[in-house]
């Protein structure tokens, strides 16, 4: 396997493995269509959940003849109802997401898709900057992971990191519930926790996956230099000492930290990408070791 | 007091108000060009400055504090440059209500102190400087604290030792330091340079230290042409001194070969002298003699010692004695006041050997002879050698004997330039042979020619001997009835004696004469060898401007010069130099001594009586000035001490480090 297949999502290989996992969903959701996940529908399906009297329109065909038989009533057997899950991917596109991290998180996202469409579930991407963009579903055919993967590489890095007022309008556009991962860095001058928060009130079972570069965690130099915020083009003048470095050094930390502590916390999906790591791990190992997938 | 009489009590006392404002100018235009131009640190690009916030809180306009910095190094500069310019503050003066009438006292002393070398004599304690860094510091302290003093160092170089100022510390500071600046002294040039001194009053008064003894007239002229009032001054007594004028070694005419040293002396001084002269190496004295000179005598003594390895040679004259010279306050003569005239330097140089060649096959007359006498070295070739080609450095032999042969010019080469033929061939002899002779009897002899000069060689019996006709020129040392028995050619360089008789065919060797012959004819050949430059002659270095400049000089006797103080030794130096060569780049050496310049070795000595004429002092050309009244010190703490600068400086900088590290 190149360099080249192993960067991308799609290359076979990885797409066969991709083919044995499925996205796994903490809390039961409903779908509006029937696929393959547990709902709380109860109705046709294969695993038993209860029994209910009969009434007239219903199929003689649920009718449990056995049951007629042992109480001389006629009771209908009701089943868990397979649906469809609903897989937000709320890719941030703004421009503190580098060329590295930007790929990172295309890849993950392809992959998560290829994942989820592969088992008939509903993938809606979601890219957000300093608020939300134009989003794009791709129909319930594994195929379109493809699609997803383009139509992410075509996104424009745009404006600054605003997790809070992606999620707000994300919260308020979508009605549907499922599970809502949000693939960003986090570097958000207003936070990230209201955020995160509007999208746990709003029922979504939300997964964070941090993104950073390994040079993000360690100051850039030291001495004097002037530091370029490649959001918002400011610049500020600084003199790098030695136990500045060591403070950013515990910040960088302390601010994966607070995600992960806030994950754990509520119960969420939390996973730290470095992009100098292959995404496959990620994919194959993090995540499935975090039960995202399985 | 008001501000405008707080602001006149200020005024600088070290640098002039022209010199800290361009000093502190140039400075802060070079900082702020520095700020303008200074190199900005390097852009990097961050995915955002979320984390960089929270550890280096914003600021509110960097170049705000950029600015302050700036500020703060101008402060800096400004406090240093008023550090130098010494600013001190005086209690105003109140005027006498009669001022326009009194005169006024003067406001500056400048003293022009002559540095040539003869100041270094002693004086009563100590030297000459030093008693007139003695009597300055008395009248420093003696004078109104308003009083400014500027010191002129004289000497072959004038300077400004101290600026005019109130500065006393500076001023006692330079009187310290004091010391001769070398030989000569151009008090015209220091005088004009007092004249011109930066802050100079029109009523300052000039005092001139001078043991010149046309000091006085000097002074005068130059007071009456430029209108500045001075007094010459000399607080020391005369005193006497002999000088070695000249001092050279070379080696001396004889045999054995003999070094000679020449040595004069001058008295010039209108005492008669008595001294002891001494030569001396390094390690050991070669002689001393006693010298007694006139007023104003210069003698010239001579002397021959054995030939040295090379090393330097010191004629040391001690023990002066002036009969009638002044005398100290105990009534014991002063002497030789100044010493530095009193040691001269020479190199001496290996005298090199006579040598001799004999070539012969045994002739034990000439062997006996040459064997011993003493410095000469002998060098035996038989005949049969020579024609081989070994020729034992006869071609550069001071002598060459050759005993009954001669050799052919095209098979042997040249007869050497200094030779000696005994009984040639007839066919080969360079003297034309008028024919042979059977026991002749000697008729005459040439007792004015060096060979046989004050010989007797009468009854000189000769067996048989060839007759020489001698051409134009050639000497007929010893003469027959018929013709030359022995004959002297002397050409340029070419010295030859041709004698017509083998030694062992007379008696000759056998007579007292033969010892003296022989030497007589080796020093007669060893003058025409080129002369050397005749002792006393003053050899100067060349210029040294066409030499490598990486030539190096070193002192050959500076561990002589060590002294010790206490547990150190440390290199005695002397401040003043030595010029020789009279080329655009004179020669400067630190004192007389023993030097080598690059490989050759040169003994530097004053040579001069300009500095020796140390008995005559001068006398004050004007009247003394009086002192100016005695006011009392003002207060110390109506003073910016150096140290509250420092602080200031320091406060500053401290400060621009916080907000540069901040």
């Amino acid at each position: 396997m190149t360099d080249r297949d192993r960067d991308d999502p799609l290359n076979p290989d990885f797409l066969r493995k991709l083919e044995y996992l499925r996205v796994v969903a903490r809390k039961v959701h409903t779908g509006r269509f029937s696929a393959l996940q547990r709902s709380r529908k109860l109705g046709r399906g294969i695993d038993f959940a209860d029994h209910r009297p009969y009434t007239p329109g219903d199929d003689f065909k649920d009718i449990d003849w056995n049951l007629y038989g042992r109480l001389d009533r006629f009771m209908v057997r009701l089943a868990e109802e397979e649906t469809e899950l609903n897989l937000y991917l709320l890719v941030d596109c703004s421009k503190s997401m580098s060329a590295g991290k930007a790929l990172y998180v295309r890849q993950v996202a392809t992959a998560l898709a290829y994942v989820a469409l592969a088992h008939l579930d509903r993938v809606h991407i979601y890219p957000f900057g300093d608020g939300l963009l134009r989003p794009f579903s791709p129909t319930r055919h594994k195929a379109q992971a493809v699609q997803v993967f383009r139509w992410l590489e075509a996104a424009d890095p745009v404006g600054a990191t605003n997790i809070e007022s992606a999620c707000s309008a994300f919260a308020g556009v979508v009605r549907g519930k499922g599970i809502a991962i949000v693939l960003s860095d986090f570097l958000a001058p207003g936070g990230w926790q209201r955020g995160l928060d509007l999208l746990r009130h709003g029922r979504f079972e939300v997964g964070i996956l941090q993104v950073s570069d390994p040079d993000e965690a360690d100051a850039p130099a030291k001495g004097e230099v002037l530091l370029a915020d490649r959001e918002t083009g400011s610049v500020r003048r600084l003199r790098i000492t030695d136990r500045m470095a060591s403070d950013y050094r515990k910040a960088f930390l302390a601010h994966g930290q607070a995600l992960q502590d806030y994950a754990r916390a509520h119960n969420l999906f939390y996973a730290h990408g470095r992009t100098d790591h292959p995404f496959e791990e990620m994919v194959l190992h993090t995540m499935r070791g975090e039960r995202l997938l399985a | 007091m008001d501000l405008i009489a707080w602001l006149d009590g200020w005024s600088l006392t070290g640098w002039t108000a022209r010199q800290v404002a361009i000093a502190g100018g140039v400075s802060a235009a070079l900082m702020v060009l520095w700020f303008l131009f200074r190199p900005r640190p390097p852009r990097i690009e961050v995915a955002s400055h979320v984390l960089w916030d929270k550890v280096a809180p914003k600021r509110r306009n960097p170049l705000m504090k950029e600015l302050l910095m700036l500020l703060l190094q101008l402060l800096m500069v400004v406090a240093v440059a008023l550090a130098l310019g010494d600013p001190r503050w005086s209690p105003p003066v109140d005027e006498p209500e009669d001022a326009e009438e009194a005169p006024a006292a003067p406001a500056q002393r400048l003293h022009v102190i002559d540095r040539s070398l003869s100041m270094t004599a002693r004086a009563v304690e100590g030297t000459r400087l030093e008693a007139v860094a003695a009597a300055i510091i008395d009248d420093v302290d003696g004078l109104p604290p308003h009083v400014e003093v500027g010191l002129v160092g004289g000497g072959p170089d004038a300077e400004i030792l101290a600026p005019l100022g109130l500065d006393r510390a500076r001023v006692r500071l330079a009187l310290r330091t004091l010391a001769a600046a070398g030989v000569g002294d151009d008090l015209p040039r220091a005088l004009r340079l007092a004249a011109t001194m930066p802050g100079r009053a029109p009523g300052a008064t000039v005092e001139v230290w001078s043991d010149r003894a046309e000091a006085a007239d000097i002074v005068a002229a130059w007071s009456e042409e430029t209108g500045i009032e001075a007094l010459v001054r000399a607080p020391f007594p005369g005193g006497g001194s002999l000088a070695v004028t000249a001092f050279d070694l070379g080696a001396a005419k004889g045999i054995p070969a003999e070094e000679e040293a020449l040595v004069r002396i001058a008295n010039p001084t209108p005492w008669p002298a008595t001294a002891t002269l001494a030569l001396e190496t390094e390690d050991a004295r070669l002689g001393e003699a006693p010298i007694t000179l006139a007023p104003g005598e210069e003698i010239e003594r001579r002397y021959r010692f054995l030939p040295l390895d090379p090393t330097g040679v010191e004629a040391v004259v001690r023990d002066v004695v002036f009969d009638g010279g002044p005398t100290d306050a105990a009534g014991e003569p002063l002497g030789d006041v100044f010493a530095a005239d009193d040691r001269a330097y020479a190199w001496i140089e290996p005298v090199e050997p006579v040598t001799v060649t004999l070539v012969s096959d045994g002739n034990r007359f000439l062997e006996r002879v040459l064997a011993v006498l003493p410095g000469i070295q002998l060098t035996r070739v038989t005949p049969k050698d020579y024609r081989a080609g070994k020729k034992g450095g006869a071609l550069a032999a001071d002598v060459v004997f050759f005993d009954q042969f001669v050799p052919l010019p095209k098979r042997d080469g040249p007869l050497p330039l200094r030779s000696v033929l005994l009984s040639p061939p007839a066919s080969r002899s360079p003297i034309p042979v008028k024919g042979a002779a059977e026991e002749p009897v000697v008729t005459d002899w040439d007792l004015d020619h060096p060979i046989f000069a004050g010989l007797v060689l009468r009854d000189l019996e000769v067996r048989q001997s060839l007759v020489f006709t001698p051409e134009d020129g050639d000497a007929r040392l010893l003469g027959t009835t018929t013709g030359a028995l022995v004959v002297g050619r002397a050409r340029e360089e070419q010295r030859l004696v041709v004698y017509g008789f083998d030694l062992g065919a007379s008696d000759l060797p056998l007579r007292l004469a033969f010892p003296q012959t022989i030497v007589n004819t080796v020093l007669w050949m060893r003058d025409s060898r080129p002369e050397a430059p005749p002792l006393g002659d003053r050899h100067r270095l060349e210029d040294p401007w066409w030499l490598d400049r990486t030539v190096q000089v070193t002192d050959l006797r500076q561990a002589a010069y060590a002294r010790i103080e206490g547990d150190t030794v440390a290199l005695g130096r002397s401040t003043w130099t030595v010029e020789i060569g009279e080329g655009p780049m004179p020669w400067r050496f630190p004192r007389p001594g023993l030097f080598t310049v690059g490989e050759n070795a040169v003994g530097v000595n004053l040579f001069t009586l300009d500095e020796s004429r140390t008995a005559q002092i001068p006398v004050a050309s004007v009247a003394r000035i009086p002192a100016p009244d005695r006011k009392e010190a003002p207060p110390e703490d109506a003073r910016i001490p150096w140290l509250l600068l420092a602080m200031g400086v320091f406060a500053v900088g401290l400060a621009e480090f916080g907000l540069y590290t901040r």
